[in-house]
């Protein structure tokens, strides 16, 4: 029963969050920028602007047009694009959603995949050759700009070595580059919680009491071990969440990927501001989802953790 | 005669506390190093540079550096208008401390006051302010960024407005879980006891408890934000067109990669030291202040 409640509790919470960044996004387009000016050529007159601004109800009181769009939103109807004769925004970000889904699952595996058993390994063999291989990796990993890496990478193993396509998401070789670079923050975060993690546990008492009644040393290293040192890896996925979806913004376009990121850069430059809203909505939503759901199985997997933590 | 046994017993001693106290700092002294070249390149870039970092020299477009056939004229080598590789990265080094110098502190002190009072205060204040973390954590501060980017235009203030809406969730969070455990230590007890207010103790009993925190946060912070400031200028919506920033360089070198190699890896290896030793001396001080932070990213 706790459980539900506190799953109630998060999803309001969560629900708010996302009508917040709603309404900055909201003010913040609409009372600053002049969505009129970007559908009109720069030698309009003002009847037409006038015209312009009656039509798409930019006349009324800022709180009228605020609960419109509130009223809209209520109704699922997310608005029309200021380009390709008014299409829908939610059934564009839709189509490219997929894209940016793929893009960040690659990246997320990536990360994990390497990081998690390398992480293990070298706190296992702690000061020789493969640790340090390791922290050097890590050390690099947050230095590294994720921009330039991809850039660098395109030129050697696409442009020189021509092994994978330069850009765009045609088959599985295209996901490869994009989806390192994104994750080489990811990566070298989860690998310094895992070695730190692992380095703590295999020194606690239950280690010992499992090597007291004769377990083999796997045994003790992967039931006992691994799975205490992951628990924290699953708090930062959360946090790490939000970075990889922000971070594939820079990624799409560096590597011409047809995602949401891009998208939003797109509309942003062409002043597409419905589209633009729409897209920091949906991203907004997802990510205070996905924490939702990062937080309950955290409760699920480690039943020690009370709200009111972190 | 005592001072001759002061004299026989106190060199090995001494001599074992001088070399620990060597191996302690040993580690930072190469990020140090780099530390302070890189503060005094971004401080005097305007003496420092052999050039005028946007002047345009057509003729004397993509030289390459002098240790890879070109001249002294430019050692660095030009870009594709023939501006002076060197001075660009200098002035770029001046962007990136002017950004450091701006955000770091700015949003140390925002973010500590909010994870402060939301840590001392809990309940409904408390409560609230936590909100805004998570407001700040669903927001995509990359999204956020570019949307204010594109409506103010790029300049180096909104830059640094920017960065300040970025960073500064990461000290709230930790300054409020460190000021909750605080709270309910007895010298804070003690000091309610005698009547002291919220205010306070806040500033008496709290602060000087975080401050290995905050500052450990700060180093590490560094990097993050010369990082971002590359990242947004990469984007076009950070610095405007002419100021030679290093995400701006990789920007522009990024159709002349093949050609020039010099244009695309000089500016980002500039930017990977400089993240470098600002993370290796934000883990040395972490290491030295306080171990249980080991977590922290």
């Amino acid at each position: 029963m706790q459980f539900w409640n506190f799953l109630a509790i998060r999803l309001v919470q969560a629900f708010f969050v996302v009508f917040i960044v709603v309404s900055i996004v909201f003010f913040v387009s609409r009372v600053v920028g002049h969505p009129e000016t970007f559908l009109l050529p720069q030698d309009a007159t003002n009847e037409d602007i006038e015209l312009v601004k009656e039509k798409l109800g930019l006349n009324d009181p800022i709180v009228v047009q605020y609960g419109n769009y509130l009223w809209e939103l209520a109704r699922l109807d997310f608005g029309q694009s200021f380009r390709g004769g008014g299409t829908s925004t939610i059934s564009s970000i839709a189509d490219r959603s997929v894209n940016t889904f793929k893009l960040g699952a690659a990246a997320l595996i990536f990360a994990v995949g390497v990081a998690a058993p390398l992480g293990i390994i070298a706190a296992l063999k702690r000061g020789r050759v493969i640790d340090w291989v390791a922290r050097f990796l890590a050390v690099i990993g947050q230095a590294t700009p994720s921009f330039w890496l991809g850039l660098m990478m395109i030129f050697f193993f696409a442009v020189e070595l021509g092994w994978f396509p330069t850009g765009g998401s045609k088959g599985f070789k295209s996901l490869i580059l994009p989806a390192i670079s994104l994750g080489l923050l990811e990566m070298a975060a989860i690998m310094r919680l895992t070695r730190s993690g692992m380095i703590d546990v295999m020194d606690t008492d239950f280690i010992r009491t499992a090597r007291a009644k004769g377990l083999s040393e796997r045994v003790v290293v992967m039931r006992h071990g691994v799975r205490h040192a992951l628990l924290p890896v699953v708090t930062v996925l959360g946090i790490g969440l939000g970075r990889l979806i922000a971070g594939s913004v820079i990624i799409e376009v560096v590597f011409a990927w047809p995602g949401i990121g891009r998208l939003i850069i797109d509309s942003i430059i062409s002043s597409d501001f419905p589209m633009v809203q729409t897209a920091i909505i949906v991203l907004a939503a997802s990510i205070s989802l996905a924490n939702v759901v990062v937080d309950m199985s955290y409760r699920l997997i480690d039943p020690r953790i009370r709200a009111g933590g972190l | 005669m005592a001072q001759d046994a002061t004299a026989t017993l106190a060199p090995p001693v001494l001599e074992r506390r001088r070399r620990r106290n060597w191996r302690r700092y040993a580690g930072l002294s190469v990020p140090a190093t780099i530390a302070v070249v890189f503060i005094f390149c971004g401080a005097f870039a305007g003496l420092l540079s052999p050039d005028d970092p946007n002047f345009i020299s057509l003729a004397e477009r993509l030289q390459p550096p002098v240790f890879d056939g070109g001249s002294w004229d430019h050692p660095l080598g030009t870009d594709d208008l023939g501006r002076d590789i060197l001075s660009r990265i200098l002035h770029g080094a001046q962007v990136s401390l002017i950004v450091v110098l701006a955000v770091v502190p700015g949003a140390a002190v925002i973010g500590t006051t909010i994870g402060l009072v939301a840590g001392w205060r809990g309940g409904l204040v408390g409560n609230l302010l936590m909100r805004l973390t998570d407001i700040q954590l669903a927001l995509p501060s990359i999204l956020f960024a570019v949307l204010l980017g594109s409506i103010f235009g790029p300049s180096l203030r909104n830059v640094i407005i920017i960065l300040l809406l970025w960073t500064w969730s990461a000290y709230s969070r930790l300054v409020r879980a460190e000021a909750i455990s605080l709270r309910e230590r007895d010298f804070v007890t003690a000091s309610r006891a005698v009547g002291a207010g919220g205010v306070w103790i806040m500033r008496k009993h709290l602060l000087p408890n975080l401050l290995n925190t905050v500052v450990i946060v700060m180093t590490l912070e560094v990097a993050i934000v010369i990082l971002a400031e590359a990242a947004l200028s990469f984007l076009g919506v950070g610095v405007p067109a002419g100021t030679a920033s290093w995400g701006r360089m990789i920007t522009e070198a990024r159709t002349f990669m093949v050609q020039a190699w010099w244009m695309i890896w000089l500016p980002g290896i500039a930017l990977m030291v400089v993240a470098f030793t600002g993370n290796l001396m934000g883990d040395w001080l972490r290491d030295a202040l306080d171990p249980r932070l080991r977590n922290v990213r």
